[in-house]
């Protein structure tokens, strides 16, 4: 199988410092996949080293089959990123900037060059833009203008860092909008991002980065698996106490948390008993949970329950 | 990137108000030599002296005027910031991921580097061609010294753009050593003024005698070369050992800051 990413012991040293430790990431085609991390974990670099913009002291980076640096020259027109924040030559206007971008680099055909760009700016919402310069757009126009350079060459790979960032809810909604669909039609997204909100309605597929290691590496229904807790409502509370005792942990009145591993039998035990549930609900880890138990920034976090239970 | 590079360079206000500025210096003096109508007789180069009597020196003595400081500033504000100005912007990462090869990044700078030399020169001696016309009237110019014919208005006109381009390829070696310090720093300011640096030592040891033995070698020695196309008989030998320096500080800069790009990681 070929990865849309595929990095292998990747590492980043500088002097005595290690940014990015013997990362292994696979990103498979057609993925929504997320990679989470605190500031300064070493999310940036690892996007960098993925575009050949440093250099990794040890380790590969194949991105789309192919090796990075070495075939960037083939491999970057078939890619569109945003890494940190937008930029641009800001005394130009958006159509100046994005005809300057694509005529700039190889692998973008003059001849649909208008029609590329338009697309770019329809689908980030920048299609009535004016000829002002760019110097004068807010925070979240520039936003959706990078987005739009990354856009300009119908990527087959989008590595985005922070896409959201300095945009209102319901651009941010938009934007989502558009990487679910630009996911569905065959694009992969690599989405580094620290908001795990972000990441959690977008991606199917995440790595969690620490002080550059990879502490998590899966998809994201296994990371917020259930917790082996369930909680349960019924008027019948005092019954289902006393048939739950062993596995009580906590009771509120008519509502009740119980470990179990089957729920179901949990149940069918508390209805053949005359029970009646009127609201039973798996508790699941949220991603913030593993998040922050994973990067150790949670005193009361268990890393090891954590690893044990994947 | 040659197309796009020169594209955004001449669609910016900055470039053109360089060239003004430029141009308009030599306008100036000219104003204060007709209204005064002293011609300095103390002036180096000599020739300032001459242009009260006949406006076809202007543009010469614009030359000299722009030569010492004026032009290699206005120039190495753009080297300065050919790669540091976009890496402080932080478009030189979309530039390299586009994907523009890093050689490919710096020669298209360096080509506007040039195309901007060559404008600037041009509309400088258009300007005092025109201006000297107007204040002073032209006329045929005696060689500066020597003994010959004077030189009639088109083979001094001739002469004339000859020195332009000089002037414009003796900014080749600073311009070098200003895309270097663009390719090792982030913050063009510090390149721009570490390659103005280079030029004012070089223009001080040029003067110190005790520097003698290096001076063939500084990249500024030979900038008034051209002068010698006005003398009879007309010499090329500084022209041509202007020329051979300038071409080799310039490549050697440019290729050492092209080996240094390659090996550079892209942080900013």
């Amino acid at each position: 199988m070929t990865f849309a990413i595929h990095a292998d012991g990747l590492t980043k040293r500088y002097r005595h410092r290690t940014v990015v430790d013997c990362l292994d990431l696979q990103v498979a085609t057609g993925d929504r996949f997320g990679f989470l991390g605190p500031n300064g974990s070493g999310k940036s670099t690892t996007v960098r080293m993925l575009l050949g913009l440093v250099r990794p002291s040890a380790g590969s980076v194949k991105i789309l089959g192919r090796s990075m640096p070495r075939h960037a020259r083939q491999v970057l027109p078939k890619i569109g990123a945003l890494v940190e924040a937008p930029a641009f030559h800001t005394f130009l206007s958006a159509r100046v900037e994005l005809s300057a971008l694509d005529a700039a680099g190889r692998g973008g055909a003059r001849r649909s060059r208008r029609r590329r760009i338009e697309d770019a700016l329809d689908r980030v919402g920048l299609g009535a833009i004016d000829d002002r310069p760019i110097s004068r757009f807010s925070l979240g126009m520039k936003q959706r203008l990078g987005l739009a350079a990354a856009l300009l060459r119908r990527p087959r790979l989008l590595i985005l860092d922070e896409p959201t960032n300095g945009l209102d809810p319901q651009s941010i909604r938009e934007i989502r909008d558009l990487l679910l669909e630009l996911n569905a039609e065959g694009t992969t997204v690599f989405l580094s991002s620290h908001l795990l909100s972000e990441v959690e309605m977008l991606c199917t597929e995440t790595a969690i980065i620490c002080d550059g290691r990879l502490v998590a590496h899966d998809s994201l229904d296994t990371l917020c698996g259930p917790t082996g807790r369930v909680t349960l409502r019924t008027p019948d509370s005092d019954l289902a106490a006393h048939l739950l005792e062993r596995v009580l942990e906590a009771r509120d009145g008519h509502s009740l948390v119980a470990r179990t591993q089957n729920p179901m039998a949990l149940n069918a035990a508390l209805v053949s008993a005359g029970v009646r549930v009127s609201e039973l609900v798996v508790e699941r880890r949220s991603l913030e949970d593993v998040f922050l138990e994973l990067t150790g920034n949670d005193p009361a976090g268990d890393l090891e329950s954590i690893l044990d239970d994947r | 990137m040659i197309r796009v590079e020169l594209r955004i360079l001449l669609v910016r206000r900055r470039t053109w108000m360089s060239v003004l500025m430029l141009a308009a210096l030599p306008v100036i003096v000219a104003l204060f030599l007709k209204i005064s109508g002293i011609g300095s007789s103390t002036a180096s180069p000599a020739f300032l002296a001459e242009v009260v009597h006949n406006g076809t020196w202007l543009p010469v003595a614009a030359l000299a005027l722009i030569l010492p400081l004026f032009l290699p500033v206005a120039v190495l504000l753009l080297a300065g910031e050919a790669i540091a100005g976009e890496a402080n912007a932080g478009t030189l990462r979309y530039l390299v991921i586009r994907p523009v090869g890093r050689g490919r990044l710096l020669a298209a700078k360096l080509a506007g580097i040039m195309v901007y030399l060559v404008i600037a020169v041009t509309a400088v001696i258009t300007t005092s061609f025109v201006v000297g016309w107007g204040l002073f009237g032209l006329a045929p110019i005696r060689p500066l010294s020597g003994a010959g014919p004077p030189l009639s208005l088109s083979q001094a006109g001739i002469r004339i753009a000859l020195s332009a381009l000089f002037v414009a390829a003796s900014m080749l070696g600073i311009v070098g050593i200003g895309l270097f310090l663009s390719v090792v720093t982030a913050t063009p300011l510090a390149a721009t003024l570490g390659a103005l640096g280079v030029l004012v030592t070089a223009g001080v040891l040029d003067q110190l005698p005790a520097a003698a033995a290096i001076q063939p070698y500084l990249p500024t020695h030979y900038w008034m070369g051209f002068v010698d196309l006005f003398r009879a008989p007309m010499s090329w030998v500084n022209i041509r050992r202007g020329l051979v320096l300038e071409s080799g500080y310039g490549a050697a800069m440019i290729i050492i800051a092209r080996i240094v790009f390659g090996t550079r990681d892209i942080t900013s």
